[in-house]
């Protein structure tokens, strides 16, 4: 796979599930710890920022050659701790970060958010291998040998 | 569509004759099938050449400059590379499916999402082999054009 094509069908497509993730890890998490906070229109970009810092480290799972199942999984430990780090340093460096237990809120959100954006992968690839699964027992069908 | 056999004596002069209105895709797929019960490949074991029925065959893997078919029960060296042999069996449902992977569609079982964002195809003989994600796209068309 190119890098053009790598960057449309995966970062893209995780930025959009991130986006979606991120706004309702914000609102589950906002109302916990801030309930009585009031944002304006600039707190519609950081779910934005977020997904795009996110999805943009995702730049290291792309290869030009075949990488072998260890190495893919190399590459997904990789990306998460990098995904962490991104993030935090972010939240960090914009002095949004309070305090240990909203640091651990985060980290354990970013968990669940990658989670998420896999099972909704997984759940895609599922619905693929299915439609495949189908129209191979029907071809099959069609083209049984005469013994 | 009526189906007709009528036996012959010599095996040379076996045939298969499509009468049809249209050239359908099925028409097609019939075609190719045929066509591939018929092929005869040569492959060496050890330093003895061997022949093998092209529908036996699960798979053909390529590992470094060197070309296997992999049956049933055997493993046949090719002289072909890779390239050749799907560019000539491309149209008898062999498709492929990792750089160094051709696989024969009559001889999968099904494929399955694997968690590092690839596939696994079940082989009908219980071998698992990886299906790059590029490529599943034209499985999905290959194996749903031929229904």
């Amino acid at each position: 796979m190119d890098f053009r094509t790598f960057f449309v069908r995966k970062v893209v497509l995780s930025f959009c599930v991130s986006v979606t993730g991120i706004i309702l890890g914000m609102a589950v998490l906002g109302l916990l710890f801030q309930p009585q906070a009031r944002f304006g229109y600039e707190a519609f970009f950081s779910p934005l920022i977020f997904a795009f810092i996110g999805s943009l480290s995702l730049i290291v799972k792309y290869s030009s050659h075949e990488l072998t199942l260890r190495e893919a999984l190399a590459r997904n430990v990789l990306h998460f701790i990098l995904l962490e780090a991104t993030i935090l340093s972010f939240l960090y460096v914009s002095g949004l970060l309070e305090s240990v237990s909203m640091t651990v809120s985060l980290a354990l959100m970013i968990l669940l958010i990658n989670l998420f954006v896999h099972l909704v992968l997984w759940i895609h690839d599922q619905k693929t291998a299915s439609e495949i699964n189908a129209a191979l027992k029907i071809l099959q069908e069609n083209h049984q040998p005469i013994e | 569509m009526k189906v007709k056999i009528r036996k012959i004596s010599e095996k040379a002069d076996e045939c298969l004759t499509i009468e049809c209105v249209e050239i359908t895709p099925d028409v097609e797929s019939i075609r190719s099938y045929a066509l591939s019960r018929g092929t005869v490949l040569t492959g060496r074991i050890s330093e003895r050449y061997y022949q093998f029925s092209l529908a036996s065959v699960l798979y053909f893997e390529a590992v470094d400059e060197k070309v296997f078919a992999y049956t049933k029960t055997k493993t046949y060296e090719l002289k072909s590379r890779l390239y050749e042999l799907e560019d000539a069996y491309k149209d008898k449902m062999f498709i492929r499916c990792s750089k160094s992977f051709l696989l024969n569609l009559m001889k999968l079982e099904s494929i399955a999402p694997a968690l590092n964002g690839r596939f696994y195809a079940h082989m009908k003989n219980g071998e698992k082999i990886i299906i790059s994600r590029q490529y599943v796209p034209l499985i999905k068309r290959q194996v749903l054009g031929g229904v």
